[in-house]
């Protein structure tokens, strides 16, 4: 049963990155992503995968474990990349065969897109490693809260997407539990019948439902009434940390933009 | 069936996906290293190696015999639903191995065959009924091992009655409109429609109200006596030492004592150490012996307590009050 619940797994820690506020941290790592975007070539890539390499080191989280959370993911970036390498056709033939060609500028193609997504997937694994998972709803939150005037529910889509993230690994172990609980009843999975299928999602849904109405019951009895009038023990604040942080990802910004001009 | 664990350790590290992913070969070659490389110093697994190593069971040995009822006994995360995943290959021993009937269970078709004879019930085996009917639900398992026609018809039925369940009555209900203790009963159908000569069972208690605890328990008493062997996990001590014929303690995957309830329970100092107790009878007993009294025998239930103790007092044990006394505790 794949175990999909390191994805993003906190990793505790005291370092700068990890005392950044987590709505300056949510929006400058979408930055960051935005920007490996704006970079057009190798050079200028390589300059965001040093800043992102060294917001890793900064945070103290050794890279090893930072890849191997994304390695999950990592087949997005295989598939993009043999996409590349099949539908790109510049620069020389390599080779041919049948109605593949594969040509050098495909192969350059796949390797720069490669390594843009694990820059992306690391900027964003960077963002749930150094942030409690209740932190990031919360940004969530502040920052949907001006819509909050054209009638979007922000503090009640924060909730639902905290409360998810929350059961995703329960879940995982439980539906780990009745794997084996069937398979011990003489289920073999390699077999995908119907009856198997449901022998594993039925008891799932039924598990679901049943978290869901003791959390409703649990909540109530904290007299939990959404968002109007509710004060928060922990505000988030921003600091000079997070103004460090901007400044640095600007600067980010400028180098790259002046990398794409170096002729590599 | 005789059900063999031979220093079996488990690690549930191997399971990580990362590693797993990451460097399996790499892993399994350093682990076959270390074990080799230590057997070869102290003659068996050496222990904290790998700081980072966790183990959940600990070279565990010890045999479930033909017809036999072992009680596993531990506090909350000693390893007994881990040891009870290696029974039928579930879980595979990270060292040691898993022998039934002398084959091992790392074999992937043995442990297939095994899925029909070693019954595992999970805890809370109520949580993954799934049928639309309790007679579908129970036909699951056999159906699985190929049976059809008359013969599965016939296994439901006889399944049901064996929980004292009556097929014409609750077999075309729906499992979700019964009571707790009636799912859990279905669900403990679903295992022994299987046939199994092997029932394992893990906390089957947990969760039930007083009276239904108690048919239950007398259930399992009624299949063992009808030549099941049954493994039972559980952290009720008087339960373990009523029924059982060995009692294995599990202390941070380790086994801590096997024997008979006897020869468990007369070490009373020894299971508070590890947070466990004896049974409420055995503990007063151990108490009133503290104080003076004469009581030579190495377990005590409520009735032989009130049969030794009536004397001293200067009465006698009524024996109807004795009995019904030791059938509530
Ligand atoms: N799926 C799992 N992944 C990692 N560790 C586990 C898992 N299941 C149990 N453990 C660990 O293994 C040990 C034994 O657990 P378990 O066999 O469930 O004990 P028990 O059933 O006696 O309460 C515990 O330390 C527990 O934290
Ligand atoms: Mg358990």
């Amino acid at each position: 049963m794949p175990d999909i619940t390191c994805i993003g797994r906190y990793w505790p820690g005291d370092s700068p990155i990890h005392r950044m506020d987590a709505r300056a941290k949510l929006l400058l790592s979408l930055a960051v992503m935005a920007i490996a975007f704006v970079a057009q070539t190798f050079c200028s890539l390589a300059v965001v995968a040093v800043f992102v390499t060294g917001l890793f080191v900064l945070s103290g989280i050794p890279l090893g474990s930072a890849l191997r959370s994304i390695v999950p993911l990592i087949f997005i970036v295989v598939i993009t990349a043999l996409l590349n390498v099949l539908f790109v056709q510049t620069g020389d033939v390599v080779a041919h065969w049948w109605v593949i060609t594969i040509t050098t500028g495909g192969i350059r193609m796949a390797f720069f897109i490669a390594l843009r997504l694990v820059i992306l997937l690391l900027a964003m694994s960077l963002l749930t490693l150094t942030t409690p998972t209740l932190d990031i709803t919360d940004a969530f939150e502040y920052l949907l809260g001006p819509f909050r005037r054209f009638g979007l529910p922000a503090h009640e889509l924060s909730m639902m997407m905290g409360l998810a993230l929350r059961f995703m690994p329960l879940f995982v172990g439980e539906l780990t539990t009745i794997y084996r609980a069937q398979v011990s009843r003489g289920a073999v999975l390699s077999k995908w019948r119907v009856s198997t299928l449901t022998a594993l999602l039925v008891p799932l849904f039924t598990s679901a439902f049943r978290h869901a109405e003791t959390l409703s019951a649990a909540m109530d009895a904290r007299c939990y009434h959404g968002a109007d009038g509710r004060t928060r023990l922990h505000p988030l604040s921003y600091t000079s940390l997070d103004r460090n942080g901007v400044i640095a990802v600007a600067l980010l910004l400028a180098l790259t933009v002046a990398a794409n001009f170096l002729p590599l | 069936m005789r059900v063999a664990f031979e220093q079996v350790s488990y690690s549930y590290r191997k399971a990580d996906p990362a590693e797993a992913k990451g460097g399996r070969g790499l892993r399994r070659g350093k682990a076959k290293e270390r074990a080799t490389a230590s057997e070869q110093a102290l003659g068996r697994a050496e222990w904290g190696a790998d700081p980072n190593e966790r183990w959940a069971l600990r070279d565990v040995s010890f045999v479930v015999e033909p017809g036999e009822f072992l009680g596993l006994a531990g506090h909350t995360g000693s390893g007994k639903s881990t040891l009870i995943q290696h029974m039928n290959g579930l879980l595979h021993p990270t060292q040691g191995r898993v022998l039934v009937d002398g084959r091992d269970l790392a074999d992937k078709s043995w442990a297939q065959q095994c899925r029909g004879s070693v019954g595992l019930v999970f805890q809370y085996p109520e949580h993954q009924l799934f049928a639309p009917t309790v007679a579908q639900d129970v036909a699951f398992g056999p159906r699985n091992l190929g049976l059809s026609g008359d013969e599965l018809d016939a296994r439901v039925r006889q399944a049901l009655e064996r929980v004292h369940l009556d097929v014409g009555e609750v077999g075309g209900r729906s499992p979700f409109e019964l009571s707790g203790g009636q799912q859990r009963r279905v669900a403990f159908a679903g295992v022994l429609a299987m046939d199994p000569q092997v029932l394992v069972l893990d906390e089957p208690v947990a969760g039930l109200d007083p009276v239904a605890r108690e048919d239950f328990l007398a259930l399992i008493a009624e299949l063992h006596a009808g030549g099941m062997s049954v493994v039972m996990a559980s952290h009720n001590m008087d339960d373990l030492a009523r029924l059982c014929d060995r009692i294995l303690v599990l202390n941070g995957g380790s086994a801590f004592a096997l024997g008979s309830p006897e020869d468990v329970f007369s070490q009373g100092e020894a299971l508070r150490s590890i947070g466990l107790d004896v049974p409420p009878a055995q503990r007063m007993a151990e108490q009133l012996r503290a104080e003076g009294f004469a009581l030579p025998r190495a377990l005590y239930d409520t009735e032989s307590l009130a049969e030794d103790l009536a004397p001293q007092l200067g009465g006698s044990a009524a024996p109807a009050f004795g009995r019904k006394e030791g059938a509530c505790a």
